[in-house]
């Protein structure tokens, strides 16, 4: 009887506990357009298969389901921590070359689309890995042989070579794998980019170019309709603009400045801004033209890692700035950390070392080399810190000024010996590796060729055999270790220099309410629960 | 005044053939590849080229450019290379909002400029004078975008007054979010005008009419704006025209600085992404402006000083 009564006292004091606590969420809450403002200046494109930018990819996050996910806030590809979205479930044959998706039953795609079915998914992924649809991103689905669409809710994927982590690397939410509703596909065509399709919880609502996104609550969201009915994504490139709006409370979440002093100095004005700094964010690496002089000499090119102090990045940057052991940022599969870096790999600062390289090379009164740099502000502090650095073992840099377009499109005619180069992270350090250093990836003058702008494996033996025979190992275990050798290899190289890894900035105000710690990666920000006090 | 007016358009249309011309060159000689700039620069070389083909860029230089004429001659841009919107939409949503802006700030300028400089001309050499001076001085230094700046910080941020970003919805509210950008632009005009104002008044004020006026009895109202005033108005007309399209041109800065939709914010981004079309089609938008804005000059010349429309002049 006591025990009864204590348990009945107990459920009500829990019950009166909760009531308050759900009355004060509830009446916490405030139901407004939720303003994120972009520092971009337009959408490129929100159709998964031409997604141009980043912030691309956040509202994309918002329309479409991806089979499976990083646990939210993170990029993290630890399979025990893999979750289900579309899909309810998954595995894969021993060898990690054939996957079978098997999907939830009854998630409705927008505006009448229908059902999202194994169909769907299929079509998606061969879009994506298409040549001729149009895709940006089938070269890296190019390891898919065929997909099977088993019967309306189980899909299957075989590879051409084993991947143990394929749901990282091939599935989590990010440009490509956002599933499309083929229906809406074949009707829209081209329009289908500014008026997409997906299962998300958020459907497209209007598109005005150069200002806004705006997207409204899916009210049919398996999960429940989201908690704010409205999101608009604002394009504001003006660094200063977009920062005062904020500070006046006109933006609830913005993207920050990537630039040195700019956190410090908001949280000083504003101390109740939450500044989320998001790694890896971006690798950012020095490439080296090693066939051309006087970088075509390994003493010339450890000259230069030695001579470069890369702290200061991080009195630069600051909190923005993070570690870069190897050409992968670290966390990623295949990435080195700190411990997996030799210390004579680690290139310590030592610039009577590198004065010495360079005299040995045949330059011991230093050498004078002409680059180009992005007036882009992340790009061109990296290289004045690299040349003001470099100076001092006797390594002059004269540089001149192009906008970003121009540093891009000149980059990919091969016309700069020094490339300074910002990419975002990836699930597997392989992908980088064949991006950027493998042969067959080689920058020719024609503007026909790949990113490989060191020609690193094509005058000199490279990384080919050792990266092909990583991407074949079926173990999981056993291929990180080979990419992370991969690695070492090129540290030994060096046709190009770790500089730092770039975090992502986003400011929130304090009233915006996330349900989970933004971390890592800045694409998997599902705003289904996010809620505002304010 | 009919003939007069249409003799101007026929002289300005060389005026904008030279300019699309110059636009069309310019940015075809201009580095970076629109492809890339669209597509990334990790985008693969197929995809750069079946853009390239889509949007015509792997046309000779001549087809291209007798295509932009003829796209132009029709008043039809063609289509947004980033995101296949119809460049007349793109226009009809931007324009109201700089024509709005310069209009507003010409406003400004000339109902603050004009009567500093003429109070300032009268007053010479007084206190009045070296306010206005002062007035003058500090428009010439003060870079506009950088006013918008301060002015942002204090009547948006600090008094929480005025809206400090977009260009707002509705008439009351658009109204609201174009004081400080107007104000911006028209202060930094004013001050320019006041000088200008005072000095033609200044050279005016000398003559023997004047002189003559005054000793008839007339009211110095009368003597100022019948007299004097109209006499000054060819080269503060003159330089009314001039600072319109100064004004057109300092509405691009101010339209990013307050994130404001307009042609200026939508040309800066195109110029980003190497859209051709829109860079082609604002600055064509810009090059009639200057034209209309130069016949309404003639026409302000010809209205104060009857002998300009008969050639007397």
């Amino acid at each position: 009887m006591l025990q009864s009564i204590l348990t009945r006292r107990a459920f009500a004091g829990a019950a009166l506990v909760t009531g308050s606590t759900l009355a004060r969420q509830a009446s916490a809450a405030v139901q407004r357009p939720f303003k994120f403002a972009f520092a971009n200046s337009d959408l490129g494109s929100a159709d998964p298969i031409n997604i141009r930018a980043g912030n691309d990819d956040v509202i994309c996050r918002q329309v479409f389901m991806s089979l499976v996910s990083p646990p939210y806030g993170t990029a993290d590809n630890d399979p025990a921590k893999c979750q289900s979205e579309l899909a309810e479930r998954w595995d894969a044959s021993p060898d990690n070359k054939v996957w079978t998706f098997f999907l939830r039953k009854g998630i409705e795609f927008h505006r009448g689309y229908g059902e999202v079915t194994a169909d769907d998914v299929k079509f998606t992924f061969d879009r994506v890995r298409s040549n001729t649809s149009g895709s940006l991103y089938a070269e890296g689905y190019g390891d898919i042989e065929k997909i099977e669409a088993l019967d309306r809710t189980t899909v299957r994927f075989h590879l051409t070579q084993s991947n143990p982590i394929f749901f990282a690397t091939h599935l989590f939410p990010r440009e490509g794998a956002f599933i499309v509703s083929r229906k809406a596909v074949e009707e829209m065509g081209a329009a289908f980019q500014r008026n997409p399709v997906g299962s998300g919880a958020y459907e497209f609502a209007a598109y005005q170019p150069g200002r806004q996104v705006t997207l409204k609550a899916n009210p049919k969201f398996h999960r429940g309709p989201a908690k704010l009915n409205e999101l608009q994504f604002l394009y504001m490139p003006e660094t200063a603009a977009r920062t005062i709006a904020f500070r006046k409370g006109d933006l609830d979440f913005i993207d920050g400045a990537r630039a040195p002093g700019w956190a410090p100095d908001l949280r000083r004005v504003m101390p109740s801004a939450k500044i989320v700094v998001l790694f890896p964010g971006s690798t950012q690496l020095m490439h080296l033209d090693t066939s051309r002089k006087p970088f075509n000499d390994l003493r010339v090119r450890q000259a230069m890692a030695y001579g470069l102090d890369r702290s200061v990045f991080k009195e630069a940057y600051g909190e923005l700035s993070g570690p870069l052991w190897g050409m992968n940022a670290p966390g990623t599969y295949g990435a080195l950390g700190e411990a997996d870096t030799p210390a004579e790999l680690r290139y310590a600062f030592n610039p009577a070392r590198a004065k010495a390289l360079l005299a040995e090379a045949g330059y011991p009164e230093g050498l004078s080399v002409n680059v180009y740099i992005s007036k882009r502000e992340d790009y061109l502090t990296n290289m004045l810190l690299v040349q003001d650095q470099l100076k001092k073992v006797g390594i002059t840099i004269n540089v001149s000024l192009v906008d970003h377009a121009t540093y891009h499109s000149d980059n990919r005619k091969d016309k700069n010996p020094i490339i300074v180069q910002s990419g975002p992270n990836t699930e597997t350090a392989a992908r980088w590796d064949a991006t950027y250093f493998a042969a067959g990836s080689n920058t020719t003058p024609d503007g026909r060729g790949g990113s490989n702008f060191s020609h690193y494996g094509v005058g000199i033996p490279g990384i080919d055999a050792e990266l092909g025979a990583a991407r074949l190992e079926s173990d999981g275990t056993k291929q990180a270790a080979m990419l992370r050798d991969v690695e070492r290899h090129l540290l030994r190289d060096l046709p190009a220099l770790p500089l730092q890894c770039l975090g992502w900035v986003w400011v929130q105000q304090p009233y915006v309410k996330i349900p989970f710690a933004l971390r890592s990666g800045m694409l998997n920000f599902p705003m289904e629960n996010v809620e505002l006090e304010k | 005044m009919g003939r007069y007016i249409l003799q101007r358009l026929i002289d300005a249309v060389p005026t904008v053939l030279l300019s699309l011309t110059l636009v069309f060159a310019a940015l075809r000689i201009l580095p970076g590849d629109p492809a890339v700039a669209m597509l990334g620069d990790r985008a693969p070389i197929e995809q750069i080229e079946a853009f390239r083909h889509k949007v015509g860029l792997d046309q000779s230089l001549p087809m291209q450019y007798v295509n932009f004429l003829a796209e132009v001659a029709t008043g039809n841009f063609g289509r947004s290379l980033a995101n296949d919107t119809p460049i007349t939409q793109l226009l009809a949503d931007n324009l109201p909002y700089t024509l709005e802006l310069t209009g507003f700030a010409t406003l400004i300028s000339l109902l603050i400029g004009i009567p500093i400089g003429i109070i300032s001309a009268v007053a010479h050499g007084r206190l009045p004078d070296h306010v206005a001076r002062l007035f003058g001085l500090a428009g010439y230094c003060i870079p506009d975008f950088f006013l918008g700046a301060l002015f942002m910080l204090y009547f948006g941020l600090h008094l929480d007054l005025l809206p400090v970003m977009g260009g707002g919805t509705g008439f009351p509210d658009r109204m609201l979010h174009l004081v400080m950008p107007a104000a911006t632009i028209g202060l930094v005009m004013a001050a320019f005008l006041s000088r200008l104002t005072r000095s033609a008044m200044l050279e005016v004020l000398r003559f023997d009419y004047i002189r003559t006026a005054r000793a008839k009895g007339l009211s110095t109202w009368l003597v100022i704006t019948k007299h004097a005033l109209r006499n000054a108005m060819i080269p503060i007309v003159t330089g009314i025209g001039i600072y319109i399209l100064s004004a057109l041109s300092g509405s691009i800065a101010i339209e990013l600085v307050f994130s404001r939709p307009g042609l200026g914010q939508l040309m800066i981004g195109a110029v980003e992404a190497r859209d051709f079309p829109i860079v082609q089609a604002t600055i064509t938008m810009f090059a009639l402006f200057v034209v209309v804005v130069n016949l309404m000059v003639d026409v302000a010349y010809a209205v104060i000083n009857p002998r300009v429309r008969t050639g007397e002049a």
